[in-house]
Parts: C-alpha cells; structure tokens; sequence
C-alpha cells in the first residue's frame, strides 16, 4: 500500500513539475506548482514527517504560492512562456542535475527509514529546536526581521500608496513617437 | 506516528480529485459544444474587449502578502513550542520569548511606518 501510494505521488510530483515548466500561461504553471507541493506534502506524510508535510502546505501553498500569483498579477503585462527550455534556468537545472547524479554516484547514499517512535514529529522537533538549536533558531528570527525590513523598503513609499510599473517598460520602440522639427524641404532623417 | 489515521484523508482526497477529474472528462467527451467567437470572448458590455491583458494589480496587496508570510513563519514556531512547553521548561519559553522580541521589532517598525494602515 505505501509502495503504491509512494509512487503514485512521486509520478504526480514529477508529473506536476514538468507540466509547471512546460504550460504556455504563467498562471497555469503556478497551479501546477501548488499540485507539486501537495505531492511532495504526502511524500514527507509516508517518511513519518508529520510536521513538515502540514508546514509545506501551510507556508508554501498558503504563503509562497500566493505571492508568485500577486506578482504575476502586479505585472501588467501578459506573459507567455514558450520556449523556455532554450533558456538560462534550464542550463542550471540540467547542471544541478549532473550534479546531483554525481553526487549519487560517488557517494555511499542510505535510505530514509522510517524511524518508529512513540512520540509524535511535533514533540521531537519542539524538544531540540528551543534547546540544543537555540542559535540557528535566533538567527532565523534574525532573518525574517531582515526579510521584513526588505520588504517595506523595497515596496514601500510614503505618500505614494501604489506603487506602479513603469508603463514605458510595456512600450516597444518601434511604438514610441517622437517630435521633430524638420527643416523645410529636407524631411526627417532616422 | 501511526499512517492509517490518515486513511480518511487519502480516502477523501481520492474521492474529491476523482469527482472533479471525471466530471471534466465527463463533460469533455459528451457535452455538446458549438462554440463561436462571441461565445468565447471574455465578458464585456456589449463591446469588443480593448486587450487581453490581465488588469494591473495594487502592489499593495503583495506588500501585505509578504509580511502575511513572515508572520505565517514565525506562528509555524510557535506550534513545536506551545507542545513541548512542559518538558524544554523555562530555557525555551525565554527563547521564544527572545524570538518574538526580535520580530515584534519589526512588527513595531512596520506600525510606525505606516504600511499597516490601508487607506
């Protein structure tokens, strides 16, 4: 049973991901990332990570997912991909990839078990994160302040509540006027 | 952490993906469907629409998103903590406490700049 519902959610990851690379529209493909994260959430569920598999859904689809849905929608401008595997990301993507079969290569690698414990994922977590990891976790409220200040200094202005985009960046060239005063007889030279 | 609590889920999540998968597929191999250019163009009054742009969006509402995020974050901390609270004793609650200290720094320079009010 868990064989098949592993590998029902692996082809469903993999699956949601091409299809999140590959669809025409933007929009379509942030769906298609927010299906990834589910499978990968009842991934994370069959290791036992009981915790990580709700944060996952919590933060990347409640949070992140509707971040890149208001950027694509503060753009004004209608994005279709096409072509995207001639494209820098793919060139990375392929060379993590060697990297990563690299890495598998040479390295002894283990399976995950499934460590069978009485207490539950959240109590394990909760036991060591306050204690042993106290610095890291003071670090990462460190970071989200910093996150936090970005946030307000990178989008916010006083007076002006709504920041736009530029509309020229929407403009091609060959749509810009220009005024000239040409010369009586002479025309206008580009 | 025992897997067959999460039967029902599986089972529910099957039945609902499987209710709107076949209805689709359903509705796709047997409507009827004579579709015309008035018939698929977005809806306006009355006139042809002017573009097919999606309309620009208020980049307020990503700002407030953002931070929505970030407190999302430090609120995921507080559930290990809230549960474990009776054995990590008084060292973690002064960590959390410490934790929050530092975000309520943002929380209060965000006040004071005004970006939480929505006028």
């Amino acid at each position: 049973m868990t064989e098949i519902l592993f590998y029902m959610l692996a082809v469903g990851t993999i699956g949601c991901t091409m299809a999140a690379l590959f669809m025409p529209q933007v929009m379509e493909s942030v769906l298609f990332l927010i299906g990834a994260f589910f499978n990968v959430s009842g991934l994370f569920l069959l290791l036992g990570a009981e915790f990580l598999a709700f944060v996952l859904i919590i933060l990347n689809v409640g949070a992140v997912a509707l971040l890149f849905l208001f950027i694509l929608m503060t753009l004004n401008v209608s994005i279709t991909k096409g072509g995207f595997y001639k494209k820098p990301p793919m060139v990375i993507g392929g060379l993590l990839l060697i990297e990563m079969g690299v890495f598998l290569i040479l390295k002894e690698h283990t399976v995950p078990v499934l460590v069978k414990t009485t207490q539950s994922n959240t109590h394990a977590l909760g036991e060591v994160l306050y204690t042993h990891y106290i610095f890291p976790f003071q670090i990462m409220g460190v970071i989200l302040l910093t996150a936090m200040i970005i946030a307000v200094g990178l989008l916010w202005e006083k007076g002006r509540r709504h920041k736009r985009q530029e509309h020229q960046s929407d403009v091609k060239a060959s749509d810009r006027l220009t005024l000239t005063n040409p010369e009586r007889g002479k025309g206008i030279k580009r | 952490m025992d897997l067959t609590l999460y039967l029902p889920v599986l089972i529910f999540a099957l039945v609902a993906g499987g209710l709107v998968l076949g209805l689709l597929v359903l509705s796709h191999l047997r409507a009827k469907r004579l579709p015309t250019k008035a018939k698929n163009l977005a809806y306006e009054c009355g006139f042809d629409p002017l573009d097919y742009k999606t309309p620009p969006f208020n980049i307020g509402f990503y700002l407030v998103g953002l931070l929505f995020l970030l407190f999302d974050v430090e609120v995921i901390f507080l559930f290990p903590w809230a549960v474990t609270l009776s054995k990590t004793g008084q060292y973690g609650f002064f960590s959390m406490v410490f934790f929050l200290g530092i975000l309520t720094i943002g929380f209060i320079y965000e006040w004071k700049k005004g970006v939480l009010d929505w006028t």
